[in-house]
């Protein structure tokens, strides 16, 4: 279990209104421990997508449940994966336009992380196949790709899935399917 | 060979003890919140530099140049001939699109008519009127009440 009382309770008055109205629904630590067990996978697959490394990944995942433990005061516990998810698909981007602008900057060496390295692939053929896929998520322009891998990786509906990009629900389809066209005219149909 | 649409979507296991390294994570304590005047000084500052640039032609010559009270007929030949834009030509506005291009012809001030010569150049480009402006410097009364040149 975590440590609750070591985490300094922070109430907000402004959120006085939005908080909870039963107990029952309040973010806790056993919750979020849950939480974090069940969309741990699902998240990082999505957040991997995006920055193409594990460690930064995880990183990335885990500062999204930090954010909404610190923000529990506020948070519905209907709303919380939605939250979860949309918080950390913003913390990937914003890692990856950092990342671009430490190359662009030439300082990416400074800043070369000695986290866990990439899982190493066994040969050529699986570094060109690594390789096409990645180029192929790539060209997939963000709002698709936020909506494909949501719909491929995470246990959300369509409703939900559009609650959490803040797009309509027919949208959300539109755009799995576009998302879907794309990789299979780059990558292989074959069945 | 390609490999299938598909295995974009291969689920891939994160690095174990994730869950641990939460649990560290959270138990440590908030950072504290951030104070947010330096935030605001900052864009407080940066308001008014905008401003500064945006109103600074309009404290400067041609401020000068409109207001003949301030303005000393001796000051610059340009001064002297050219009546000043108002406020509502200053480039920045009109590159902002705030103000219209100002249209032809310029005009002399008045005081300076009798003094000044004014002659249209043609140029090539549509966009740019061009005058030669030629002025004769007045007299001007020194404080003995001699006339100097």
């Amino acid at each position: 279990m975590l440590a609750e009382a070591a985490i300094p309770d922070r109430s907000v008055a402004a959120a006085a209104a939005d908080a909870p109205a039963a107990e029952t629904t309040s973010l806790d630590a056993a919750r979020l421990e849950s939480l974090y067990a069940r969309l741990e996978k699902p998240m990082f697959n999505v957040v991997y997508r995006w920055l193409w490394n594990r460690a930064d990944a995880q990183e990335v995942v885990q500062d999204a449940f930090v954010r909404v433990w610190r923000r529990r005061d506020v948070v519905r516990m209907e709303t919380v994966e939605a939250l979860l998810y949309r918080t950390a698909l913003n913390l990937a981007s914003n890692r990856l336009r950092a990342q671009r602008l430490r190359r662009w900057l030439s300082l990416e060496a400074l800043f070369e992380r000695g986290g866990e390295a990439e899982a190493p692939a066994t040969g050529p053929d699986d570094r060109a196949r690594d390789a096409a896929i990645r180029a192929a998520v790539e060209a997939l322009p963000d709002r698709l790709r936020r909506v494909v891998m949501l719909c491929e990786f995470s246990e959300l509906s369509y409703d939900q899935v559009a609650a959490t990009l803040g797009i309509p629900p027919g949208t959300v389809a539109s755009r799995r399917n576009k998302a879907l066209a794309v990789l299979r005219e780059r990558l292989g149909d074959e069945r | 060979m390609k490999p299938r649409w598909n295995a974009a979507f291969e689920r891939l296991d994160p690095p174990p003890g994730g869950l641990e390294r939460l649990r560290h994570r959270l138990g440590e304590q908030d950072p504290p919140a951030r104070p947010v005047w330096p935030l605001r000084l900052a864009v407080a500052a940066a308001a008014a530099a905008v401003a500064a640039i945006l109103l600074w032609p309009s404290t400067g010559p041609d401020r000068r140049a409109t207001d003949p009270v301030r303005t000393p007929s001796v000051e610059g030949p340009n001064d002297v001939v050219v009546a000043a834009a108002p406020l509502s030509d200053n480039p920045l506005l009109i590159a902002a699109g705030l103000a219209p291009l100002p249209a032809e012809p310029v005009e002399l001030r008045s005081s300076a008519v009798a003094g000044a010569a004014l002659s249209h150049v043609p140029i090539d480009d549509p966009d740019v009127v061009f005058y030669l402006v030629a002025a004769a410097v007045p007299h001007r009364a020194s404080s003995d009440g001699r006339q100097e040149r």
